[in-house]
């Protein structure tokens, strides 16, 4: 477990550098400042700090020591131990003191170290907070955001139980929201909005994102949950993707412009609700589809969107659906094995040829 | 402590309406009129009264299984709870959750949890709110003895003992969880002694005595209303029913549950009002009817209620 | 080392080809340049000939009669006795078309090795959709591309050719004059293809002769019993016509042939294809050894064809081998029709009904006789007039003579 944040603005690839400008979100003349995701994330907090005396923080090393990837630095000094408190090593408490102050009408912003030790806390997340509302007949709800980094990068070496990509499990349980966001400008809106929504909100960051940049407007902006971004339009293939893997896509677009196919990324952004319909347009439009996801293949996300795709899309296919993904192994610490465990941007390269090459 | 004679007569009425309402359930079970499970709270009723009584109608509770004790403790309305249980849209939970879920926020009750242990984190949180909010109100999780081994109960005692939460932890030892016998999983015979660990104060009374538990709740609410932090409160008691209605108790004897009967809280607390002059009889008995009525009616409810329209099945998922 | 067997480009143009029959079993010693398979290629039927002496083993699945072959594809080896061969894959999905001649659906498991034989389509779902809107059946498109995938192209390619108006029903339903499409079932689309074919190779030319039925239909009644007893049906004139057909091709070699590749192909056995008319469209199942059998039998056999037909259940033994057809309109009150020769055979005997009619015999006196009117066509190539004629002679001459008859009665 390291508490060191890397400062490389690569994913741990060999492949081009991720640059600010790789991904655009704002039109020119907008007011905005250049900051990272970790920045983004932080403002994000500061902000809904400011605005709403029912938002406090909790989780571990988060009051002074400012988190163990730094994101709430400055904010203990600025809101206090009462709203930034820092807690015993207790996960399913925390997540279920959190639900229990929801319950009694604050908006708890909690933080698990790593989505890794979220196994721990389960129970309160899924058979608890869930389900409350729902249980209740709607006497209640459980406004709540517990955010997690998650995620890995080659030559990052963070191994088995610092590594995962575990959207699915949570997008699996009926009455949480999942969101993934892959920017600094995504990450702010998002963070905002899911403070401001009443359900119990999974907030994944992908831990060797947080020092990515991106221009982030001036202006307070909310972005909405349950909608995918088309971070690039484009007309010869579908890409669906989110977190780390939208950086991957946007290179390989790049790449595979000059050579004459034009690949539109549809970042799904928030994993639960999916916004099937965005999908499903790109999709018509299109007519090939390759999905790509950090998260290990079986039973992962792909899944999910290739029926999607199916569902909204199939009298319009004129390839099979393909996906690049996660290898389906525990991941190694070995370099030379833990090459080839994610999706390199050549991966999404090649198997968006492999679509082309298929299609009538 | 000298309790008023409108409070006693008002623990007896919670007692009997919680004893009235178990029978009705377990009847109507029986019948196979109610799906799932009870869990009837029946020989603890004097442990749920003594503590709910102690507290204000904006303080919470949170509860397990067995809950529709400590919720109809707490003042809970018996016709929206018989509802609940049949799954009626008129029930508390407007049939979503049944008996092992039933809140009832109106009155300060978060909701029976099913998995055990699970309730305690919330009532914790709750605390913790109105620490924040520099509330006096104060919280309570229910929880038995086999709860009292799970992660949550000492994660939550190790939490709200350091941020001193105004939380009172009761602890129900009715000695089984389902048929584990408390001491074949715990060390230690007096449950109190579990505080030590935690730097709070613990005390153990009779479960079976409603007054001495109301006592006892008593002061641990005024140190949590004070500032001074949490108190465990171990009630010592016996499980008269099985684990659930209807269980074939194999792992204890006719003899020891017999035994136990003679301890009824019930009948005990009615000689003692009558012994100490407390009330009379007639007023006694007036409640017994009034009550076995109002558990009659409430079940006339129940049964007349219409079940939730399918129509609205996916309401309440969300926000 | 096992030596592929394979279908050779034969022709120009040529992508693939119809097997029409193995002449070899699985397990059968072979010699080099032995003809082991007729293949049907774009022009002609085809031999194809063993590379190597040895056994032949391994025919891959879905290499049976009536199934389409990519040229180079490998269908068996040829191996030594204990050598082992590699179990092939079945072969890819081309269009392939059933074992039948003119045509029939899927039947019942032909050979015993052989995979049910459909014709698959291979198109994607744009693809799919886009024949929808354009009123296309994809089975009748062809594909393109080198698996038979079809494309988009393919499609609009089609909808062109068989005319615009057809993609865009608004256009149907504002132009002047009312239409409905029927799309052809396979049977009816493989029959036209044949016949098509027949007419732009075969040189063809009909003879027609009369045969008086009187003696022809004595022998009916007096048979009327026996027949019934053995089949339970009347001795039909279809089932007679065979009989008598059959023993004038065996001395009428010319009659029982195929011209192929320059060369008639005169066929040992005697095999009657007699035609039937079906739901799906015309089906004309083989009477095998038509020669060797007895009448009776031939009843029989017609009997169960006829059950075939109304199930469309026909294996693929049944329609093919064929060397001769017989089809017979009578029933349908036709007095006289030119059929077209059945490729790759080289005459078909088309029959209509008996007819009343004043005949002038021999004593100048005029009768009415029940006569019968009996067209030949024939593959100029393979025979000419004169050859056809005595075949044609021969035929009324045994529906005719009583001696003649009778032995066929007790045949």
């Amino acid at each position: 477990m390291t508490s060191k944040e890397k400062d490389a603005t690569s994913l741990g690839s060999t492949r081009p550098v991720m640059s600010p400008d790789l991904i655009v979100q704002i039109p020119q003349g907008i007011p905005a400042k250049e900051m990272s995701y970790q920045e983004a994330i932080r403002e994000a907090l500061r902000e809904e700090m400011l605005r709403d005396e029912r938002v406090f923080l909790m989780g571990e090393d988060i009051a002074k020591h400012g988190g163990a990837f730094g994101v709430t630095r400055t904010l203990f000094d600025q809101f206090g131990p009462e709203r930034v408190r820092n807690t015993p090593i207790s996960e399913n408490t925390i997540v279920g003191a959190g639900t229990g102050a929801a319950l009694a009408g604050m908006r708890p912003v909690m933080e698990i170290m790593f989505v890794d030790f979220s196994g721990l806390a389960m129970d309160q997340i899924c058979t608890q907070a869930a389900k409350l509302r729902f249980m209740t007949g709607g006497q209640c709800k459980v406004p709540w955001v517990l955010r997690m980094p998650q995620g890995g990068g080659a030559g990052k070496s963070t191994a088995a139980q610092h590594s995962q990509s575990l959207e699915v499990w949570f997008a699996h349980i009926p009455g949480l929201k999942v969101v993934l966001p892959s920017t600094p400008y995504d990450a702010k809106g998002l963070l905002k909005a899911a403070i401001r929504d009443d359900s119990p909100t999974i907030f994944l960051e992908h831990k060797f994102l947080y020092s990515f940049r991106g221009l982030v407007p001036d202006q307070e902006y909310v972005l909405p949950l349950g909608k995918c971004d088309v971070k690039r339009q484009g007309k010869d293939v579908t890409v669906v993707t989110s977190g780390a893997m939208v950086w991957h896509a946007m290179v390989a677009a790049n790449i595979l412009a000059p050579k004459g196919i034009s690949v539109e990324v549809v970042d799904v952004r928030t994993i639960s609700p999916l916004d099937e319909d965005t999908i499903g347009a790109s999709a018509r439009k299109t007519g090939r589809v390759v999905l790509v996801a950090e998260a290990c293949r079986s039973y992962g996300a792909t899944g999910e969107w290739g029926m999607v795709v199916v569902e909204q899309a199939f009298d319009y296919l004129k390839a099979p659906i393909m996906r690049v993904t996660g290898r389906f192994s525990p991941i190694p610490f070995a370099d030379s094995l833990e090459k080839g465990v994610w999706p390199e941007t050549d991966d999404v390269v090649r198997a968006i040829q492999r679509t082309m090459a298929q299609a009538h | 402590m000298e309790v008023q004679k409108e409070l006693l007569l008002e623990m007896y009425r919670r007692m009997i309406r919680i004893r009235e309402f178990e029978l009705g359930a377990m009847d109507l079970f029986k019948r196979g009129q109610v799906k799932g499970a009870v869990h009837p709270y029946i020989g603890q009723e004097a442990s749920g009264v003594g503590v709910c009584m102690a507290l204000r109608r904006d303080d919470l509770i949170a509860g397990t299984h067995r809950s529709h004790g400590h919720t109809l403790a707490k003042g809970a309305d018996t016709k929206k709870m018989m509802a609940e249980i049949l799954g009626k849209e008129t029930g508390y939970c407007k049939g979503r959750g049944g008996s092992m879920h039933i809140a009832a926020f109106e009155t300060g009750s978060l909701g029976a949890l099913a998995v055990v242990g699970s309730g305690i984190p919330l009532a914790v949180g709750a605390a913790l709110a109105f620490k924040m909010r520099g509330e006096d109100k104060v919280s309570v999780p229910f929880t038995g003895e086999g709860g009292s081994n799970t992660g949550n109960w000492h994660e939550c005692m190790n939490m709200a003992s350091v941020w001193n939460l105004p939380v009172i932890f009761v602890l129900e030892n009715n000695q089984y969880a389902v048929s584990t016998r408390v001491d074949t999983v715990i060390k230690v015979k007096d449950l109190s002694l579990r505080a030590q660990g935690y730097g709070i104060p613990g005390v153990r009374v009779d479960g079976f005595d409603v007054v001495t538990v109301y006592e006892a709740a008593t002061k641990a609410v005024a140190r949590a209303r004070r500032g001074e932090g949490p108190t465990l409160l171990v009630t010592e008691s016996y499980r008269f029913e099985g684990h659930y209605a209807g269980e074939p108790e194999v792992y204890r004897t006719r003899a020891e549950v017999e035994e136990h009967r003679k301890l009824d809280p019930i009948p005990r607390f009615h000689k003692y009002l009558i012994d100490n002059a407390k009330a009379s009889l007639d007023e006694v008995n007036a409640i017994d009817t009034e009550v076995k009525q109002e558990i009659a009616d409430a079940i006339e409810f129940a049964k007349a209620s219409p079940p939730p329209d399918p129509a609205t099945a996916k309401d309440y998922i969300y926000a | 080392m096992p030596v592929e067997v394979f279908v050779h480009k034969m022709t120009d143009h040529m992508e693939s080809g119809r097997i029409i029959q193995w002449l070899v079993k699985e397990g059968e010693r072979v010699e080099q340049h032995q003809v082991i398979m007729e293949v049907e290629t774009d022009k002609a039927v085809a031999e194809l000939e063993s590379p190597a002496s040895g056994i032949l083993k391994g025919i891959r699945p879905g290499a049976v009669e009536g199934a389409r072959v990519p040229v180079g594809e490998t269908l068996a080896f040829i191996a030594e006795p204990d050598e082992q061969v590699p179990a092939l894959p079945p072969l890819p999905s081309v269009c392939t078309e059933t074992a039948v001649e003119a045509g029939g659906t899927t039947a019942a498991a032909a050979a015993t090795q052989a995979q049910v034989v459909t014709r698959q389509v291979r198109a994607t779902p744009a693809v799919r959709r886009i024949a929808r809107e354009l009123g296309i059946n994809l089975d009748l498109v062809t594909g393109t591309s080198p698996d038979g995938q079809i494309s988009e192209e393919d499609v609009r390619s089609f909808a062109a050719a068989r005319g615009g108006a057809l993609a865009d029903a608004t256009i149907a339903a504002t132009s002047p004059e009312p239409v409905e499409w029927v799309d052809l079932s396979t049977v009816q689309r493989l029959t036209g293809e044949r016949m098509v074919q027949s007419i732009q190779t075969a040189p063809q030319f009909a003879l027609v002769i009369s045969a008086d039925m009187t003696n022809a239909l004595q022998l009916r009644e007096a048979m009327i019993d026996q027949i019934a007893k053995e089949t339970g049906e009347r001795l039909s004139i279809t089932a007679l016509l065979v009989k008598i057909v059959a023993t004038a091709l065996k001395n009428q070699p010319r009659a029982n042939a195929s011209f192929e590749a320059g060369r008639v192909k005169l066929h040992k056995r005697v095999n009657v294809g007699v035609a039937i008319g079906a739901d799906a469209g015309l089906i004309v199942p083989v009477i095998k050894e038509a020669d060797q059998k007895s009448l009776i039998q031939i009843v029989r056999e017609l009997q169960v064809f006829r059950e075939k037909a109304r199930q469309m259940r026909f294996s693929a033994d049944d329609l093919s081998g064929g060397t001769f057809t017989v089809s017979n309109l009578g029933m349908y009150g036709i007095d006289q029709f030119n059929a077209i020769v059945n490729p790759p055979q080289s005459a078909i005997l088309a029959v209509g009904r008996v007819i009343k009619t004043p005949v002038t015999l021999p004593d100048n006196t005029v009768a009415p006789r029940p006569m019968m009117n009996l067209t030949l066509t024939v593959d100029h190539r393979a025979m000419d007039g004169v050859q056809g004629a005595k075949f044609l002679a021969e035929i009324k001459e045994r529906l005719e003579k009583p001696d003649l008859l009778r032995d066929l009665a007790k045949a």
